[in-house]
């Protein structure tokens, strides 16, 4: 019965309860018909029409006004039971309470639609408001969609909302979005708002709704619905587009810092370099054996800094331009971190140097040459902080589910809480340790490696000094160990 | 007779350092700064070695390696930077023999010459039957290999990549030749195993297998068997 449906049901409604509500007034007043006179009678008359005007509205309340007469003359004008009338006193009472009946239900309507507008008003400043407040503060244009499409839906009780945003005039960036489901047949929408947003782009908005068709107080909200849209959606490039600025500034407020830092570590080697080998070549200045030596080594150890500088500073751009892709390959962390010992002469020489390991750990998938980057700045950093001779502990475990954790503890002061995060962000020097040599770039660089690895690195106090730690997950989508079967 | 060592790089500063040091160590010295001059002189004076830059200003350097190897078998050590190990790789599989990351202490760069020219007199005459690194002895001709006197029980495929290793000792191998050589697998899709095999040689053969010193990672590139005296 495609036809009955809401519509045509809401429509007829509210002409059936003037008919009940004259019939059982009409009843009651019969059975009281001798208590009662005339003129009291037409006065009860009047209290369905009060009552019908103010619910349903003019013409079901006309339409009781007349069945009223109708009835009151039927059943109580003598003579009864016709509708014809002797007196002419009882026919002016008749035309007078017709009247009375029609201008009380207009007066009435009036009032009553003044009074539905503002409730409407209300509603649509309610629904705006809530709209509002959902579509504050949203960045991203297909979640500016979603929660657009959702209050649509949940407002106008419609049956399916399809919200598409063209964000370039050209059509190519589009968002779609809808809600309600689809298990009619595929048909038209029976409501569409196209918009066109001010950097050329449309938003438009389809709506669905079965058998109610949307009356032109909706449209109008639907309209300024759509409009909100367009509007947060405007917002949030103009956000956008200032977070950028932002961002550029900061790079180019970072690369100033980084040049000056980077100058600055640059030269100090050059100058123990350029001082060495000058004093080697004099033929002026007699050195021994030991002296020559001594020189000769500082030469390579800063060689050694220069080279792993520019290691980091190539990272570090890498990790600025996000092009720091990890070449995964399944690796044994003991293994590159005993690699990193044997290199490091000085942190053999210096410290003691104490390795928790398993002795089955099972292989991580991780960039052997980025891993090794990190731990070389772990280990600088500890050479940098903690006194000679101090403990160094790197202790490697298996972590929660699928993780790694690796720690590397060193006996350097604490950190003040509030700065152990810090210290992982670039050119980041803690304060009262500006003798300490630097760019301020080691931990950033392990932060970023960690994280294009997809773990996490955070630093802890510890009671006798302080711990990087960092998770490394261990396993990786399409990295999953071909089972290996013994040949014979 | 003097070794002949063609060295080709642009840069006329490591040019001129690896000249002076390397005649300082009793090598005859050309010195080439284009990919062109090198093809030249290479086929005008053939060397015994041919140390090589990756970047040359008329030609990519893996393309001098491969027109040597169109022609000679001489030792071709390339010279890199950190973070190029796919050219790297590349290099070894166009017939390089060897790799050097600059910077690189000389040390490192004789012993890689003192390499690659054993193996060029061991391709031409026998084959070496025992191979000795510290406590490690490794007999190819009667399939035994001892750890300070005490025989190692290998299983036939680990045997098979000791021994290939072994043989080549010293030299780098990238994953895809030692893939090939020791399973015949033609493509480089089963570094897992590799990996997985040589974690047991290292068990039953290091002292410390976290911190191998006979089997060696060379990262992203493949894996080095190191002798020791």
């Amino acid at each position: 019965m495609q036809k009955w449906d809401r519509s045509t049901y809401e429509r007829i409604f509210p002409f059936l309860y003037p008919i009940l509500a004259v019939s059982s007034v009409t009843g009651i007043l019969w059975f009281l018909r001798d208590e009662l006179n005339i003129q009291v009678i037409s006065l009860l008359y009047l209290l369905p029409v009060v009552f019908i005007s103010r619910i349903f509205g003019l013409l079901p309340a006309i339409l009781t006004a007349i069945l009223s007469f109708f009835c009151y003359n039927y059943f109580f004008i003598s003579p009864r039971f016709t509708l014809a009338i002797r007196q002419t006193q009882d026919l002016i009472s008749l035309i007078v309470f017709l009247i009375i009946a029609i201008v009380i239900s207009q007066l009435l309507n009036q009032d009553r639609q003044n009074l539905m507008a503002v409730i409407e008003r209300e509603r649509e400043v309610t629904y705006l408001y809530e709209l509002n407040i959902a579509l504050t503060g949203l960045k991203d244009g297909r979640e500016i969609s979603r929660i657009l499409a959702e209050k649509i839906y949940a407002t106008f009780n419609a049956d399916r909302v399809e919200v598409m945003i063209f964000q370039t005039p050209d059509r190519t960036k589009k968002i779609s979005v809808s809600v309600g489901n689809e298990t009619r047949e595929p048909s038209d929408p029976d409501f569409i708002i196209p918009i066109s947003t001010a950097r050329g782009g449309e938003e438009i908005v389809q709506i669905w709704r079965f058998g109610l068709p949307f009356s032109p107080v909706e449209q109008k909200m639907l309209n300024t619905f759509a409009r909100q849209g367009t509007l947060a959606i405007e917002r949030a490039y103009l956000i956008d587009i200032n977070n950028r600025t932002k961002i550029l500034e900061e790079s180019d407020k970072l690369k100033t810092s980084l040049l000056s830092s980077v100058s600055h570590e640059l030269r100090t080697p050059l100058a123990t370099i350029k001082a060495a080998v000058s004093s080697l070549r004099s033929k002026t200045v007699n050195l021994d054996a030991e002296s020559r030596y001594e020189l000769l080594s500082a030469i390579e150890e800063e060689t050694d800094r220069l080279n792993h500088l520019v290691g980091n500073l190539l990272d570090m751009s890498r990790i600025e331009s996000g092009v720091l892709n990890p070449q995964r390959g399944w690796n044994s962390m003991a293994e590159i971190v005993y690699g990193v010992l044997k290199r490091m002469n000085t942190i053999r020489q210096d410290y003691v140097i104490d390795i928790e390991i398993l002795d089955e750990l099972p292989y991580v998938p991780v960039d052997y040459i980025q891993m090794d980057q990190v731990f070389t700045n772990l280990f600088s950093n500890c050479t940098k902080y903690a006194p000679k001779g101090s403990k160094i502990t790197v202790r490697i475990q298996l972590w929660r589910e699928k993780q790694m954790l690796i720690q590397v503890k060193n006996q350097s002061p604490h950190i003040a809480e509030d700065q152990l995060e810090r210290i992982f962000d670039k050119f980041y020097r803690m304060d009262g340790f500006e003798n300490v040599t630097g760019t301020g770039l080691g931990l950033s660089i392990c932060k970023g490696i960690i994280e294009a690895h997809g773990g996490k690195i955070w630093a802890e106090n510890e009671p006798d000094g302080l711990s990087f730690n960092f998770s490394i997950p261990r396993f990786w989508e399409s990295s999953a160990l071909k089972a290996v079967k013994e040949e014979i | 007779m003097l070794t002949k060592i063609l060295v080709v790089d642009d840069e006329p500063q490591i040019l001129r350092a690896l000249k002076t040091i390397l005649t300082a160590n009793q090598f005859k010295v050309t010195t080439a700064s284009t990919g062109n001059d090198a093809l030249t002189l290479a086929a005008a004076q053939p060397p015994d070695v041919i140390i090589l830059d990756l970047s040359l200003p008329d030609m990519d350097g893996l393309k001098v390696c491969e027109e040597l190897r169109a022609w000679t078998q001489v030792p071709i050590i390339i010279l890199s930077v950190r973070d190029n190990e796919k050219e790297k790789v590349k290099a070894l599989d166009k017939g390089a023999d060897d790799y050097l990351t600059k910077p690189f202490g000389i040390e490192e760069l004789l012993a890689r010459i003192r390499v690659a020219l054993k193996h060029a007199s061991q391709a031409m005459g026998i084959q070496q039957s025992v191979i000795t690194s510290g406590t490690l002895v490794i007999d190819l001709s009667r399939h035994l290999i001892t750890l300070s006197g005490k025989e190692v029980k290998l299983t036939a495929t680990e045997y098979k990549l000791a021994a290939y290793l072994a043989s080549n000792a010293d030299r780098v191998l990238t994953h895809q030749t030692i893939l090939s050589h020791v399973w015949g697998f033609e493509d480089s899709d089963h570094t897992e195993y590799l990996r997985v095999f040589i974690g047991q040689l290292r068990k039953k053969m290091e002292i410390n297998p976290n911190s191998p010193k006979y089997f060696i990672t060379e990262p992203g590139v493949g894996y080095r068997f190191v002798t020791y005296e």
